[in-house]
Protein backbone atom coordinates (compact mmCIF):
# COMPACT_ATOMS: atom_id res chain seq x y z
CA UNK A 1 0.00 0.00 0.00
CA UNK A 2 2.44 2.42 1.36
CA UNK A 3 4.66 1.49 -2.02
CA UNK A 4 2.24 2.79 -4.06
CA UNK A 5 1.84 5.87 -2.78
CA UNK A 6 5.33 6.19 -3.07
CA UNK A 7 5.26 5.37 -6.62
CA UNK A 8 2.29 7.11 -7.27
CA UNK A 9 4.37 10.40 -5.55
CA UNK A 10 7.57 9.76 -7.31
CA UNK A 11 5.28 9.84 -10.66
CA UNK A 12 3.61 12.85 -9.92
CA UNK A 13 5.14 14.65 -7.61
CA UNK A 14 9.08 15.01 -8.46
CA UNK A 15 11.49 17.92 -8.53
CA UNK A 16 10.60 18.31 -12.41
CA UNK A 17 6.89 17.67 -12.13
CA UNK A 18 6.54 20.62 -9.36
CA UNK A 19 7.86 23.11 -11.92
CA UNK A 20 5.95 24.92 -14.47
CA UNK A 21 5.46 23.32 -17.53
CA UNK A 22 6.62 26.58 -19.17
CA UNK A 23 9.87 26.70 -17.14
CA UNK A 24 10.83 22.67 -17.72
CA UNK A 25 10.01 23.51 -22.02
CA UNK A 26 12.05 26.38 -21.97
CA UNK A 27 15.01 24.71 -19.90
CA UNK A 28 14.70 22.47 -22.67
CA UNK A 29 15.44 24.86 -25.28
CA UNK A 30 11.83 25.00 -26.82
CA UNK A 31 11.03 28.26 -28.67
CA UNK A 32 8.59 30.76 -27.55
CA UNK A 33 6.38 29.81 -29.68
CA UNK A 34 6.43 26.08 -29.50
CA UNK A 35 5.76 26.19 -25.63
CA UNK A 36 2.59 28.98 -26.76
CA UNK A 37 0.77 26.39 -28.84
CA UNK A 38 1.63 23.26 -26.38
CA UNK A 39 0.57 25.10 -23.50
CA UNK A 40 -2.94 25.92 -24.78
CA UNK A 41 -3.62 22.12 -24.81
CA UNK A 42 -2.06 22.15 -21.05
CA UNK A 43 -4.52 25.20 -20.15
CA UNK A 44 -7.37 23.14 -21.91
CA UNK A 45 -6.53 20.03 -19.77
CA UNK A 46 -6.22 21.76 -16.56
CA UNK A 47 -9.68 23.32 -17.20
CA UNK A 48 -11.00 19.98 -17.41
CA UNK A 49 -9.51 18.82 -14.16
CA UNK A 50 -7.20 16.51 -15.54
CA UNK A 51 -3.76 15.67 -14.81
CA UNK A 52 -1.02 18.22 -17.04
CA UNK A 53 1.54 15.77 -16.61
CA UNK A 54 1.63 13.34 -19.22
CA UNK A 55 0.84 16.21 -21.58
CA UNK A 56 3.81 17.97 -20.58
CA UNK A 57 6.21 14.55 -21.01
CA UNK A 58 4.69 14.09 -24.34
CA UNK A 59 5.18 17.84 -25.47
CA UNK A 60 9.13 17.51 -24.19
CA UNK A 61 9.09 14.41 -26.35
CA UNK A 62 7.97 16.01 -29.32
CA UNK A 63 10.29 18.79 -28.68
CA UNK A 64 13.48 16.52 -28.52
CA UNK A 65 12.02 15.06 -31.73
CA UNK A 66 11.41 18.51 -33.55
CA UNK A 67 14.18 17.25 -36.16
CA UNK A 68 11.42 14.72 -37.71
CA UNK A 69 7.92 15.55 -36.23
CA UNK A 70 6.32 19.38 -36.99
CA UNK A 71 4.84 20.97 -33.72
CA UNK A 72 1.16 20.61 -35.59
CA UNK A 73 1.66 16.84 -35.20
CA UNK A 74 3.18 17.29 -31.38
CA UNK A 75 -0.50 19.32 -30.74
CA UNK A 76 -2.46 16.72 -32.26
CA UNK A 77 -0.99 14.05 -30.07
CA UNK A 78 -1.70 15.64 -27.35
CA UNK A 79 -5.28 17.01 -28.25
CA UNK A 80 -4.81 12.51 -28.18
CA UNK A 81 -3.63 12.47 -24.98
CA UNK A 82 -6.30 14.65 -23.59
CA UNK A 83 -9.11 12.44 -24.60
CA UNK A 84 -7.30 9.71 -23.42
CA UNK A 85 -7.13 10.77 -19.93
CA UNK A 86 -10.67 12.17 -20.28
CA UNK A 87 -12.02 8.57 -21.33
CA UNK A 88 -9.60 7.13 -18.64
CA UNK A 89 -11.05 9.33 -15.95
CA UNK A 90 -14.48 8.06 -16.77
CA UNK A 91 -13.83 4.36 -16.79
CA UNK A 92 -12.24 4.74 -13.15
CA UNK A 93 -15.60 6.61 -12.08
CA UNK A 94 -17.48 4.07 -13.66
CA UNK A 95 -15.60 1.30 -11.70
CA UNK A 96 -16.20 3.02 -8.43
CA UNK A 97 -13.44 4.91 -7.77
CA UNK A 98 -15.31 8.44 -7.69
CA UNK A 99 -12.91 10.70 -7.63
CA UNK A 100 -9.67 9.03 -9.41
CA UNK A 101 -6.75 10.70 -8.68
CA UNK A 102 -3.96 12.06 -11.03
CA UNK A 103 -1.80 9.00 -11.14
CA UNK A 104 -5.22 6.46 -11.85
CA UNK A 105 -6.29 8.76 -14.59
CA UNK A 106 -2.62 8.77 -16.37
CA UNK A 107 -1.87 4.95 -16.22
CA UNK A 108 -5.79 4.75 -17.59
CA UNK A 109 -5.37 6.80 -20.48
CA UNK A 110 -1.93 5.10 -21.14
CA UNK A 111 -3.05 2.08 -20.98
CA UNK A 112 -6.02 2.66 -23.51
CA UNK A 113 -3.62 4.49 -25.52
CA UNK A 114 -1.57 0.55 -25.43
CA UNK A 115 -4.82 -0.95 -26.61
CA UNK A 116 -5.98 -2.24 -23.41
CA UNK A 117 -9.52 -2.03 -24.04
CA UNK A 118 -12.45 -0.25 -22.15
CA UNK A 119 -13.47 -3.58 -20.48
CA UNK A 120 -9.64 -4.16 -19.25
CA UNK A 121 -9.27 -1.16 -17.52
CA UNK A 122 -12.85 -1.20 -15.91
CA UNK A 123 -11.93 -5.01 -14.64
CA UNK A 124 -8.27 -3.64 -13.44
CA UNK A 125 -9.68 -0.52 -11.18
CA UNK A 126 -12.00 -3.16 -9.26
CA UNK A 127 -9.80 -5.58 -8.79
CA UNK A 128 -7.63 -3.25 -7.44
CA UNK A 129 -7.88 -2.72 -3.68
CA UNK A 130 -6.96 0.83 -3.70
CA UNK A 131 -6.79 3.45 -6.23
CA UNK A 132 -2.47 3.43 -6.74
CA UNK A 133 -2.73 -0.36 -6.85
CA UNK A 134 -5.16 0.40 -9.43
CA UNK A 135 -3.08 2.44 -11.76
CA UNK A 136 0.06 0.23 -10.88
CA UNK A 137 -1.36 -2.66 -12.58
CA UNK A 138 -2.78 -0.62 -15.42
CA UNK A 139 0.83 0.23 -15.70
CA UNK A 140 2.18 -2.94 -15.77
CA UNK A 141 -0.57 -4.58 -17.62
CA UNK A 142 -0.03 -1.96 -21.09
CA UNK A 143 3.81 -2.95 -20.55
CA UNK A 144 2.93 -6.71 -20.58
CA UNK A 145 0.50 -5.92 -23.77
CA UNK A 146 3.31 -3.95 -25.11
CA UNK A 147 5.57 -7.33 -24.76
CA UNK A 148 3.60 -9.12 -26.94
CA UNK A 149 1.62 -11.00 -24.17
CA UNK A 150 -2.16 -11.54 -25.25
CA UNK A 151 -4.05 -8.88 -23.85
CA UNK A 152 -6.31 -11.41 -21.98
CA UNK A 153 -3.48 -13.15 -20.47
CA UNK A 154 -1.68 -9.65 -19.32
CA UNK A 155 -4.53 -8.32 -17.79
CA UNK A 156 -5.10 -11.82 -15.98
CA UNK A 157 -1.64 -11.95 -14.78
CA UNK A 158 -2.25 -8.73 -12.83
CA UNK A 159 -5.56 -9.71 -11.57
CA UNK A 160 -4.33 -12.73 -10.05
CA UNK A 161 -1.67 -10.54 -8.88
CA UNK A 162 -3.58 -8.02 -7.09
CA UNK A 163 -6.04 -10.83 -6.00
CA UNK A 164 -3.05 -12.88 -4.29
CA UNK A 165 -2.06 -9.19 -2.23
CA UNK A 166 1.19 -11.01 -1.51
CA UNK A 167 3.35 -8.24 -2.30
CA UNK A 168 2.62 -5.07 -4.34
CA UNK A 169 5.91 -4.49 -5.23
CA UNK A 170 5.89 -7.67 -7.29
CA UNK A 171 3.61 -6.19 -9.97
CA UNK A 172 6.65 -4.00 -11.28
CA UNK A 173 8.76 -7.24 -11.34
CA UNK A 174 5.78 -8.44 -13.82
CA UNK A 175 7.60 -7.00 -16.99
CA UNK A 176 10.83 -8.01 -16.43
CA UNK A 177 9.99 -11.98 -15.26
CA UNK A 178 8.08 -12.19 -18.54
CA UNK A 179 11.22 -11.07 -20.39
CA UNK A 180 13.47 -13.10 -18.49
CA UNK A 181 10.87 -16.32 -19.29
CA UNK A 182 11.14 -15.29 -23.04
CA UNK A 183 14.59 -15.20 -23.44
CA UNK A 184 14.98 -18.68 -21.79
CA UNK A 185 12.66 -19.56 -24.64
CA UNK A 186 9.38 -20.15 -23.95
CA UNK A 187 6.98 -19.61 -26.58
CA UNK A 188 4.85 -16.16 -25.53
CA UNK A 189 1.73 -18.41 -26.65
CA UNK A 190 2.92 -21.46 -23.36
CA UNK A 191 3.09 -18.47 -21.63
CA UNK A 192 -0.05 -16.97 -21.93
CA UNK A 193 -1.61 -20.32 -22.01
CA UNK A 194 -0.30 -20.77 -18.45
CA UNK A 195 -1.12 -17.44 -17.13
CA UNK A 196 -5.09 -18.27 -18.71
CA UNK A 197 -5.11 -21.36 -17.07
CA UNK A 198 -4.66 -19.92 -13.36
CA UNK A 199 -1.13 -20.61 -13.45
CA UNK A 200 1.20 -17.54 -13.34
CA UNK A 201 4.24 -17.10 -15.43
CA UNK A 202 7.00 -19.83 -15.77
CA UNK A 203 8.98 -19.84 -12.54
CA UNK A 204 5.86 -18.89 -10.14
CA UNK A 205 5.47 -15.51 -10.63
CA UNK A 206 1.85 -13.92 -10.17
CA UNK A 207 0.41 -17.08 -9.66
CA UNK A 208 -3.38 -17.26 -7.93
CA UNK A 209 -3.84 -16.50 -4.79
CA UNK A 210 -2.58 -18.87 -1.89
CA UNK A 211 -5.16 -21.49 -1.11
CA UNK A 212 -6.81 -21.16 -4.95
CA UNK A 213 -6.16 -24.12 -7.16
CA UNK A 214 -5.21 -23.28 -10.51
CA UNK A 215 -7.64 -24.36 -13.35
CA UNK A 216 -5.58 -26.80 -14.82
CA UNK A 217 -3.58 -26.94 -17.97
CA UNK A 218 -0.21 -28.52 -18.29
CA UNK A 219 2.93 -26.71 -16.52
CA UNK A 220 5.50 -25.60 -19.02
CA UNK A 221 9.41 -26.40 -18.91
CA UNK A 222 11.42 -23.90 -20.95
CA UNK A 223 13.96 -25.71 -23.31
CA UNK A 224 17.28 -27.60 -21.64
CA UNK A 225 15.87 -27.04 -17.81
CA UNK A 226 14.45 -29.71 -15.62
CA UNK A 227 11.80 -29.43 -12.87
CA UNK A 228 13.35 -28.59 -9.69
CA UNK B 1 76.91 11.59 20.39
CA UNK B 2 77.49 7.87 21.45
CA UNK B 3 74.22 5.20 21.94
CA UNK B 4 73.73 2.27 23.94
CA UNK B 5 72.52 -0.88 22.12
CA UNK B 6 69.39 -1.23 23.91
CA UNK B 7 68.97 2.97 22.60
CA UNK B 8 69.20 2.02 19.06
CA UNK B 9 66.56 0.21 16.37
CA UNK B 10 66.42 -3.54 16.41
CA UNK B 11 68.36 -3.82 13.38
CA UNK B 12 71.14 -1.66 14.46
CA UNK B 13 71.03 -3.83 17.47
CA UNK B 14 71.01 -7.12 15.38
CA UNK B 15 74.00 -5.54 13.11
CA UNK B 16 76.15 -4.84 16.04
CA UNK B 17 75.41 -8.51 18.12
CA UNK B 18 76.23 -10.00 14.64
CA UNK B 19 79.49 -8.27 14.54
CA UNK B 20 80.99 -8.37 17.61
CA UNK B 21 79.88 -12.24 18.16
CA UNK B 22 80.97 -13.37 14.84
CA UNK B 23 84.70 -14.66 15.41
CA UNK B 24 84.33 -17.54 12.93
CA UNK B 25 86.32 -17.41 9.55
CA UNK B 26 85.38 -16.14 6.79
CA UNK B 27 82.67 -14.74 8.36
CA UNK B 28 83.96 -10.41 7.93
CA UNK B 29 81.90 -7.88 8.47
CA UNK B 30 80.65 -7.11 5.38
CA UNK B 31 79.30 -10.45 5.54
CA UNK B 32 77.56 -9.71 8.46
CA UNK B 33 76.02 -6.35 7.74
CA UNK B 34 75.19 -7.81 4.34
CA UNK B 35 72.83 -10.58 6.32
CA UNK B 36 71.49 -8.00 8.50
CA UNK B 37 70.27 -6.37 5.26
CA UNK B 38 68.75 -9.23 3.65
CA UNK B 39 66.96 -10.03 7.06
CA UNK B 40 65.72 -6.01 6.64
CA UNK B 41 64.97 -6.45 3.25
CA UNK B 42 63.03 -9.79 3.80
CA UNK B 43 61.04 -8.02 6.11
CA UNK B 44 59.71 -5.21 4.62
CA UNK B 45 58.82 -7.15 1.77
CA UNK B 46 56.85 -9.22 4.27
CA UNK B 47 55.30 -6.42 5.21
CA UNK B 48 54.29 -5.23 1.87
CA UNK B 49 52.87 -8.42 0.80
CA UNK B 50 50.96 -8.45 4.17
CA UNK B 51 49.97 -4.61 2.84
CA UNK B 52 48.90 -6.33 -0.53
CA UNK B 53 47.03 -9.03 0.88
CA UNK B 54 44.96 -7.04 3.26
CA UNK B 55 44.07 -4.32 0.65
CA UNK B 56 42.78 -7.93 -2.11
CA UNK B 57 41.01 -9.00 0.58
CA UNK B 58 39.26 -5.54 1.15
CA UNK B 59 38.10 -5.32 -2.53
CA UNK B 60 37.29 -8.60 -2.86
CA UNK B 61 34.94 -8.04 0.01
CA UNK B 62 33.78 -5.02 -1.17
CA UNK B 63 33.09 -6.06 -4.69
CA UNK B 64 31.58 -9.18 -3.72
CA UNK B 65 29.05 -6.67 -1.42
CA UNK B 66 28.56 -4.54 -4.51
CA UNK B 67 27.65 -7.84 -6.36
CA UNK B 68 25.51 -9.48 -3.73
CA UNK B 69 23.46 -6.23 -2.82
CA UNK B 70 20.38 -5.92 -4.14
CA UNK B 71 20.48 -3.18 -7.18
CA UNK B 72 19.96 0.25 -6.80
CA UNK B 73 20.93 -0.42 -2.81
CA UNK B 74 24.64 0.70 -2.86
CA UNK B 75 24.52 4.43 -4.74
CA UNK B 76 21.36 5.52 -5.94
CA UNK B 77 19.35 8.18 -4.88
CA UNK B 78 16.39 8.63 -2.35
CA UNK B 79 13.67 6.96 -4.06
CA UNK B 80 15.67 5.70 -7.38
CA UNK B 81 17.55 2.11 -8.36
CA UNK B 82 20.57 2.14 -10.53
CA UNK B 83 19.87 0.69 -13.77
CA UNK B 84 22.63 -0.10 -16.08
CA UNK B 85 21.67 0.42 -20.06
CA UNK B 86 24.22 -1.33 -22.51
CA UNK B 87 24.16 -0.64 -26.41
CA UNK B 88 26.14 -2.40 -28.91
CA UNK B 89 27.60 0.24 -31.62
CA UNK B 90 30.92 -0.80 -32.72
CA UNK B 91 30.97 2.20 -34.95
CA UNK B 92 30.04 5.00 -32.94
CA UNK B 93 31.94 7.76 -31.83
CA UNK B 94 29.33 8.78 -29.14
CA UNK B 95 26.29 7.21 -27.57
CA UNK B 96 23.68 8.48 -25.09
CA UNK B 97 20.95 8.17 -23.66
CA UNK B 98 17.65 10.21 -23.68
CA UNK B 99 14.15 9.62 -22.22
CA UNK B 100 10.90 10.13 -20.06
CA UNK B 101 13.37 10.24 -17.11
CA UNK B 102 16.09 13.39 -18.81
CA UNK B 103 12.94 15.17 -20.12
CA UNK B 104 13.97 13.71 -23.31
CA UNK B 105 17.37 15.22 -23.54
CA UNK B 106 20.55 13.36 -24.47
CA UNK B 107 22.35 13.98 -21.35
CA UNK B 108 23.14 10.86 -20.10
CA UNK B 109 26.76 9.51 -21.89
CA UNK B 110 27.35 6.36 -22.44
CA UNK B 111 31.29 4.59 -22.20
CA UNK B 112 32.79 2.90 -24.14
CA UNK B 113 34.30 -0.55 -22.75
CA UNK B 114 37.74 -0.93 -24.20
CA UNK B 115 38.19 -4.55 -24.11
CA UNK B 116 34.46 -5.58 -25.40
CA UNK B 117 33.60 -2.13 -27.36
CA UNK B 118 29.94 -2.22 -25.52
CA UNK B 119 28.84 1.11 -24.41
CA UNK B 120 27.58 1.18 -21.38
CA UNK B 121 25.57 4.04 -18.74
CA UNK B 122 23.88 3.98 -15.29
CA UNK B 123 21.32 6.04 -14.34
CA UNK B 124 18.94 6.36 -11.27
CA UNK B 125 15.24 5.47 -12.14
CA UNK B 126 12.57 6.11 -10.02
CA UNK B 127 10.26 2.55 -10.11
CA UNK B 128 8.01 2.38 -12.95
CA UNK B 129 7.45 2.47 -16.60
CA UNK B 130 10.00 4.22 -18.74
CA UNK B 131 10.24 5.43 -22.04
CA UNK B 132 13.83 6.27 -23.86
CA UNK B 133 15.87 6.24 -27.09
CA UNK B 134 19.50 5.68 -27.77
CA UNK B 135 21.31 9.03 -29.60
CA UNK B 136 24.43 7.92 -31.76
CA UNK B 137 26.78 10.29 -32.66
CA UNK B 138 24.21 13.12 -31.29
CA UNK B 139 22.13 12.75 -34.63
CA UNK B 140 20.85 9.02 -34.94
CA UNK B 141 17.72 8.06 -32.47
CA UNK B 142 17.35 4.47 -32.58
CA UNK B 143 15.25 1.88 -29.98
CA UNK B 144 17.07 -0.35 -27.72
CA UNK B 145 16.60 -3.84 -28.57
CA UNK B 146 17.10 -4.90 -25.19
CA UNK B 147 14.12 -2.95 -23.89
CA UNK B 148 11.33 -4.70 -22.28
CA UNK B 149 9.25 -3.21 -25.34
CA UNK B 150 9.25 -1.24 -28.32
CA UNK B 151 6.07 1.00 -28.14
CA UNK B 152 4.46 3.62 -30.15
CA UNK B 153 5.45 6.78 -29.68
CA UNK B 154 2.49 9.01 -31.43
CA UNK B 155 4.69 10.68 -33.38
CA UNK B 156 4.76 7.78 -35.81
CA UNK B 157 8.26 6.30 -34.32
CA UNK B 158 8.81 3.99 -31.87
CA UNK B 159 10.36 4.53 -28.52
CA UNK B 160 11.85 1.88 -25.97
CA UNK B 161 10.10 0.78 -23.31
CA UNK B 162 11.26 -0.63 -19.57
CA UNK B 163 9.37 -1.30 -16.26
CA UNK B 164 11.76 -0.81 -13.21
CA UNK B 165 10.94 -2.87 -10.63
CA UNK B 166 11.79 -2.93 -6.66
CA UNK B 167 14.80 -4.93 -7.93
CA UNK B 168 15.63 -2.94 -10.49
CA UNK B 169 15.76 -4.34 -14.31
CA UNK B 170 16.21 -8.04 -14.63
CA UNK B 171 18.32 -9.70 -17.12
CA UNK B 172 18.76 -12.65 -18.09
Amino acid sequence: MMWHWLLAAALLSGPMAAQDPAARLRAAGATPEYIQQVTAEFAEAARDGLPVEPLVRKALEGWAKRDRVPVERVVTVLAQVRTRLTEGRELARGAGVSTPPDALVTAAGEALGRGLSTDDVRELVRAAPTAPEAATGLMVAASLAAQGLERAAAVRLVHDQMASRADGQSMLELPSALADVLARGVPMSDIARQILAGGGLPGGIGGPPPGVPPRGGPPITPPGRGSR
Amino acid sequence: MTHEPEQLGAAHRDLIRLVLDDDRPGRGVDRAVMAVLRDRQRARRWRMQAWLAAAAGLMVTLGLGVWLWPDGATEAPSGTILVQFEFTAPDAERVQLAGSFTAWQPTAEFTRHPATGVWRVTVPLAPGEHEYLVVLDGARWVPDPAAHALVDDGFGQTNSLIVVGPRGVVRS
